[in-house]
C-alpha cells in the first residue's frame, strides 16, 4: 500500500504541490489524471524517490520512503517500475540490454536467464524477438514506449508506476497497453499507478480515479462515479471543455 | 543596497555550488574506494577519452614544439648571435607548462563537451531517472568510469604531448637551425630533470580532475531540452578552460614551494 501525506513541493515560486494526500490500495489500478503541469509527473516521481518533497511523506507498505536512506531506498526503489513519459530508454545500450538492465541489477538470479526474459517481455507487449538487437534510435516512438514497458517490468516489481504509457500511441497500440496493464494487475497482483490524458484508458484499466488539480487531490471515486460526477471542475475535465472552473492561460486566436 | 542583494545571492549560489561538487567528489571517490567500479565501462572510457584524443593532442604538442624551437632560436640568434638553450627552452616550457596545459585544454574541449552533452543529454530525457528506478546510481554508472579515465589519461596524455614536443623541437633545431642534434638533447637533459617533469604531471592530474568535476557536474545538473545542453555543454567547456589556466598558477606555487619542479 502507498500512502501520500501532505506532500508539498515547490520548484523556486512555482508551487507545484500544495498538500496532496492520497491512498493507492495493494493491486488496484489508481490513475491520477488533470491538466498540463498540474503536478502529475512530479507526485509520481515522489512515490518512488526520485524527488524529495519540501513537506509531507510518502509511506510504501508503511516504510516513509522520505526518511529513508540511500541503501532503504534503493531497497524500495527495487520495488518499482517506471514507465517514463518519454521512454527514457538508454541510448548506448541496445533493445535486449535495456530490458535486461534492470534484471541485472536488481533481480541477479535471473540474470542467467536475461536472453530468455527479453524475448518473453518483448513477446508481452507485441515485438519481434529480433527488436532485441536493435538501437533505440532506431525504433519509432511506439515501439520506444513498448520496449520501455518491457523494461519496467522484466524484474516483476510489485508496483508498477507509468507515466502516460498511451500518449502518442495510436488507438490500437494504446488498446495493446491497456489490455496489458489489465492484464499484469489480473495476473500478478501488481499495484499501478497511471497518470494519464486519455479518459477513455482511464475508465477501462482503472479500478479508482484521482483528480489533481492546483497541486492538490480535488476528486477521487471509481471510474464509474467519476463518470457521472455532478462537480463542474471534474466534469469540465473529463468532458474536455474549454468553458468551466478551470481557466487555461491561452490567448484566442483573433 | 540591490548591489549587496546580488552579492549575497553570489555567495549563496558558489556556497551551493561548492556543497555540490564535495557531494560529487564524496560519493563518486567512495565508490572507487570501495572497489564498486566496473572495469570494462572504464577501459571503454579510457579508450574513448585517451586513445581517440591523441592524434590531436600529438598534433597540437609537436606543433607547439616546433614553434617555440623557432621563436626561441631566431630572439636568440639576435641576442647572442646563434641559437643557444633552445633544448633548454623548448624542453621545459613544455614539461612544466605547455605540454600538461595545451593538452588539457584540448582534452576539455573535445572530451569534456562530449561528457557534458551526454550527461546532459540522458538528464533531459529522463534517462538518468531511469537509472535510480534501475537500480544503479548515475554516480557509479556514468560518473566514476569518467573521473578513472581522465585522472589515468590526463597525465599520460601529458607525458605523450611533452615527448612529442620536444621531437618537434628537434625537428626545427637540426633541420632549419643547424644545430647539432647532439646539442639539442644534450640541453634538454641538462636542464629538464624528473622534478620538471612530476611538476607538469602533477599538474596535469589535476587539470583532469578539473575537466571530469566540471563536465560531469554541468551535464547531471542540465534541464531545459536541447537548448538546456547546448548551454551547459559550452558552461562547461569554458569554466574548465578558465579554472584550468587560473588552477595552473596557484598549483605551480604550491608545487615550488613544496621543492617540486622549482
Amino acid at each position: 500500500m502507498i500512502q501520500i501525506k501532505g506532500l508539498e513541493k515547490s520548484f523556486g515560486r512555482n508551487h507545484v504541490l500544495r498538500g496532496v494526500d492520497l491512498d493507492i490500495r495493494t493491486g488496484e489500478t489508481m490513475i491520477i489524471m488533470g491538466g498540463s503541469g498540474s503536478g502529475k509527473s512530479v507526485l509520481l516521481k515522489h512515490i518512488v524517490g526520485l524527488m524529495k518533497p519540501d513537506r509531507g511523506h510518502v509511506f510504501v507498505d508503511e516504510k516513509d520512503i522520505v526518511r529513508s536512506n540511500e541503501e532503504e531506498l534503493f531497497a524500495i526503489q527495487k520495488r518499482f517500475g517506471y514507465l517514463f513519459q518519454g521512454a527514457a530508454l538508454f541510448d548506448s545500450l541496445t533493445v535486449g540490454e535495456n530490458i535486461a538492465f534492470g534484471i541485472h541489477n536488481l533481480r541477479p538470479e535471473y540474470s542467467p536467464k536475461w536472453k530468455d526474459i527479453v524475448v518473453d517481455k518483448l513477446a508481452l507487449v507485441g515485438l519481434k524477438p529480433e527488436v532485441a538487437g536493435l538501437k533505440p534510435a532506431e525504433l519509432s516512438g511506439g515501439m520506444k514506449k513498448r520496449v520501455a514497458l518491457a523494461r519496467a517490468i522484466a524484474y516483476e516489481p510489485d508496483y508498477i508506476l507509468y507515466d502516460e504509457p498511451t500518449t502518442g500511441l495510436d488507438p490500437i497500440m494504446s488498446a495493446v497497453i491497456n489490455e496489458l496493464i489489465i492484464g499484469l494487475q489480473k495476473k500478478l497482483n501488481v499495484t499501478s499507478v497511471v497518470v494519464t490524458h486519455d479518459m477513455n484508458s482511464a475508465y477501462k484499466i482503472s479500478n479508482r480515479i484521482a483528480m489533481i488539480y492546483l497541486g492538490k487531490i480535488v476528486a477521487i471515486g471509481s471510474p464509474d462515479e467519476i463518470r457521472n460526477t455532478k462537480d463542474p471542475l471534474v466534469k469540465q475535465f473529463i468532458t474536455g471543455s474549454a468553458v468551466g472552473p478551470i481557466q487555461m492561460p491561452v490567448k484566442a486566436v483573433e | 543596497m540591490i548591489w549587496v542583494e546580488s552579492l549575497g545571492q553570489m555567495v549563496l549560489n558558489l556556497a551551493e555550488t561548492l556543497g555540490r561538487v564535495i557531494t560529487l567528489w564524496k560519493k563518486t571517490f567512495s565508490f572507487i574506494a570501495k572497489g564498486n567500479v566496473t572495469p570494462q565501462v572504464s577501459f571503454e572510457q579510457m579508450s574513448k577519452i585517451g586513445v581517440a584524443s591523441f592524434p590531436v593532442v600529438g598534433l597540437t604538442s609537436l606543433f607547439t614544439g616546433m614553434v617555440l624551437a623557432v621563436q626561441s632560436g631566431y630572439s636568440f640568434i639576435k641576442v647572442f648571435n646563434e641559437p643557444l638553450f633552445i633544448g633548454s627552452v623548448v624542453g621545459l616550457s613544455l614539461v612544466k607548462e605547455l605540454g600538461p596545459v595545451l593538452t588539457s585544454v584540448v582534452i576539455a574541449g573535445r572530451v569534456g563537451a562530449a561528457i557534458t552533452a551526454e550527461l546532459g543529454t540522458m538528464s533531459v530525457t529522463e534517462q538518468l531517472d531511469a537509472l535510480y528506478t534501475l537500480g544503479t546510481s548515475p554516480i557509479r554508472y556514468l560518473a566514476v568510469p569518467r573521473f578513472i579515465a581522465l585522472l589515468v589519461m590526463t597525465p599520460i596524455l601529458a607525458a605523450l604531448a611533452d615527448l612529442i614536443g620536444i621531437i618537434g623541437g628537434f625537428i626545427v633545431a637540426t633541420i632549419q637551425l643547424g644545430i647539432p642534434s647532439g646539442v639539442y638533447w644534450e640541453e634538454v637533459q641538462t636542464w629538464v630533470d624528473l622534478n620538471d617533469v612530476c611538476h607538469g604531471l602533477i599538474k596535469s592530474f589535476f587539470f583532469g580532475l578539473i575537466i571530469v568535476t566540471t563536465s560531469c557536474y554541468k551535464g547531471f545538473g542540465t534541464s531545459g531540452g536541447a537548448e538546456g545542453v547546448g548551454r551547459a555543454t559550452t558552461e562547461a567547456v569554458v569554466i574548465s578552460m578558465v579554472l584550468i589556466l587560473v588552477g595552473d598558477y596557484f598549483l605551480s606555487v604550491v608545487l615550488v614551494a613544496m621543492g617540486i619542479g622549482g
